[in-house]
């Protein structure tokens, strides 16, 4: 049985979710966990986090503490942007995009959709998108914050 | 006049018009009240005037359910009472807190806020506090300064305002001593009230002190102001189900929960957090609390939320202060200051550390959240007699303080709303200290030394020891005076309810005496 991730305040911190966060870099991809998926997002999650490893730690917590069934690139992207919507983000600037986010992480939270990530209480949002991170990296695995 | 009641002849009666039991906060208020106005006045106080062994020792008490305070330590036997190591924090109960609320169980004062509210207003003259009021703009907190979301709808700012504190035994002893037709009767000990055989009147108190002697005081009207969990004491000491037709007196015993909240990552390190702090050298505290508006539609007891930060790095700081400074230009003695200062990195230091000489040149890295919540009010949360005796034979009280599952519940919804609110705001990320197990609570969780709720207030005898009036219920001339009468708790300290209490009550006997 894997060791559970601790999340640390230090890791959250790292991970921008805390910041001036969830800017995104404008890109252009299909939800098909391609290469030129990959690196899509990996940009994205660039502008949005200043530490990755940060990130996927968050990522990893929520994947793991929440017990997700589908915790697959395709399927957390899905959630992420359905229908057109990661068409028309990428048509956005990075700033553009931040703000776009930042409202949904807003949204998130005015509305209740919320999930206690190892006691911290983020928007569901913002918890998908650093589970994105983990996903594409290997920062997360098998990693405890010091 | 003072007098030592050591020197009263054994057997003596005593005759006066009021007879108030304890020289506390709200004992002291009534005197002063009373003075001038035409009736003889006894006030009787345990202690003397200054602190005693044997006399604290009175105090002593047992423990059941949930572990508690040293009920010898938290509270003080002395002319004064409890005011003698008071803290001095001032402020009133939210508007919210006087209402029945649908939803909470054993809610509602007989009063409003608004009733209360020129008591306040002279209990802030009693407590040596300024009239400014508690509204953060006239402290020069402008809501604009004030980051979301504690400026509303669902969390405020408020403000307490901070007493020198007055110890009301040493600045009003004097004022005492001299008022004529005032008695205050020093080692005094009420051991029993007695009432007439209907039960509907109080005849007479017996006395007891240390020293052996013991003698009866009679008046017309008696108050009892000996504390939140003495009153009830001798409520219960004097038998003949006195105020306790019921069985409530004793009963719906509530303190302050205080506990470590968790801990909030704050979006912006180098944000203003200044205003949760003192301004401009005033004393005065302000703190995050629920709005009224919030309490009553959510259905939420009442909280305060105070925070502790955690700094950057200390080198960082030096560098910041030898940047400031101009290195080497500093004064030995300033270092030293600044020594004292980094060895107490939280709190009020780190504030003023920060501000002070960094500016804004040392980040926070988080907040440290301090919880001081509203306990609900529960029948089975009690003090009773145990059998162990004190030094004058009394059975020394046993407190049997019970928390809740609905206690728990209601702090997990306040800060489920604290960490949704605080995100939608962008302030910060909060991790609550707190599990969804409404038995478990944070390792620190303590209740405070603000005792409440024993012989609580309401109009209907079926669920209050007192009436609107502080009167006992069944009993004529039998009042309370303290925070025994709180039906609920707030978040509010007590002591300025205390006293504002006590001047209604006092308005209310003169007219009664008139």
């Amino acid at each position: 049985m894997r060791e559970r991730v601790r999340l640390t305040r230090r890791a959250l911190m790292l991970s921008g979710v805390s910041g001036g966060f969830l800017a995104a870099a404008g890109v252009r991809l299909t939800l098909d966990g391609s290469p030129a998926c990959e690196a899509a997002v990996r940009r994205v999650l660039g502008a949005v986090s200043a530490d990755w490893r940060g990130a996927g730690l968050v990522g990893r917590a929520y994947v793991e503490g929440e017990g997700l069934i589908d915790a697959s690139l395709e399927h957390l992207l899905a959630l992420m942007f359905p229908s057109s919507q990661l068409s028309d983000t990428v048509k956005l600037s990075a700033g553009d995009i931040r703000a776009m986010i930042s409202e949904r992480v807003r949204r998130d939270f005015s509305a209740g959709a919320v999930v206690s990530v190892d006691g911290w209480l983020l928007a569901l949002t913002e918890a998908r998108l650093y589970a994105l991170a983990w996903r594409l990296g290997d920062w997360g695995r098998g990693a405890t914050d010091a | 006049m003072i007098i030592d009641a050591r020197t009263v002849p054994e057997g003596t009666v005593v005759e006066t018009e009021v007879c108030i039991i304890g020289a506390g906060a709200a004992g002291i208020t009534l005197a002063r009240e009373f003075m001038g106005a035409g009736f003889r006045v006894a006030l009787l106080e345990s202690g003397g005037l200054d602190f005693d062994e044997g006399t604290q020792d009175l105090y002593v008490g047992g423990t059941a359910g949930r572990p508690y305070l040293r009920l010898n330590v938290c509270r003080l036997r002395y002319f004064g009472g409890t005011t003698n190591h008071w803290a001095g924090w001032c402020v009133p109960f939210d508007e919210a807190d006087f209402a029945e609320r649908e939803g909470l169980s054993y809610r509602g004062w007989p009063m409003s806020r608004s009733d209360l509210a020129p008591y306040y207003e002279r209990a802030l003259a009693v407590c040596q506090v300024g009239h400014t009021g508690f509204e953060p703009g006239a402290w020069g907190i402008a809501l604009k300064d004030i980051p979301g979301p504690f400026n509303g709808p669902r969390f405020v700012t408020k403000v307490l305002q901070v007493s020198p504190p007055t110890r009301f035994g040493r600045v009003y002893g004097e004022q005492l001593r001299k008022a004529p037709r005032l008695s205050v009767y020093l080692n005094a000990n009420v051991l029993t009230l007695d009432a007439n055989r209907s039960g509907r009147e109080v005849r007479e108190v017996k006395v007891g002190t240390l020293g052996g002697n013991r003698f009866r005081v009679r008046a017309r009207v008696f108050v009892l102001a000996s504390g939140g969990i003495e009153n009830a004491r001798l409520l219960l000491l004097s038998g003949q189900g006195l105020g306790n037709a019921h069985d409530l007196v004793g009963r719906f015993f509530m303190v302050h929960l205080e506990y470590s909240g968790g801990v909030i990552a704050v979006s912006d390190p180098y944000a203003n957090f200044d205003f949760n702090r003192t301004y401009a050298d005033k004393p005065i505290v302000s703190y995050v609390g629920l709005s009224d508006a919030a309490m009553r539609e959510l259905k939420l007891a009442n909280i305060r939320l105070t925070w502790e930060y955690e700094l950057g790095s200390v080198s960082e700081a030096l560098a910041a202060l030898k940047r400031l400074s101009g290195e080497g230009t500093k004064e030995s003695d300033t270092w030293s200051d600044l020594g004292t200062v980094l060895g107490d990195l939280d709190g009020v230091s780190a504030y003023v550390f920060r501000r002070a000489l960094f500016g804004q040149g040392v980040p926070v890295k988080a907040l440290t959240l301090r919880c001081h919540s509203e306990q609900v009010p529960n029948p089975v949360s009690r003090i009773r007699l145990g059998s162990e005796l004190d030094a004058l034979g009394q059975r020394r009280v046993v407190v049997d303080w019970r928390v809740t599952g609905e206690d728990k519940r209601q702090v997990n919804a306040i800060h489920q709303l604290l960490g949704t609110e605080m995100g939608r705001a962008g302030f910060g990320r909060l991790r609550s200290a707190l599990t969804k197990d409404e038995t478990q609570w944070p390792s620190d969780l303590r209740g405070n030394e603000h005792h409440m709720g024993t012989t609580r207030m309401h109009r209907d005898p079926q669920f209050g020891v007192v009436d609107e009036n502080a009167r006992v219920h069944g009993v004529g001339n039998l009042y309370v005076a303290g925070s025994s009468v709180f039906p609920t708790s707030g978040a509010a300290n007590p002591t300025l309810t205390i006293v504002a209490l006590a001047l209604r009550l006092a308005d209310h006997i003169k007219e009664r005496m008139a």
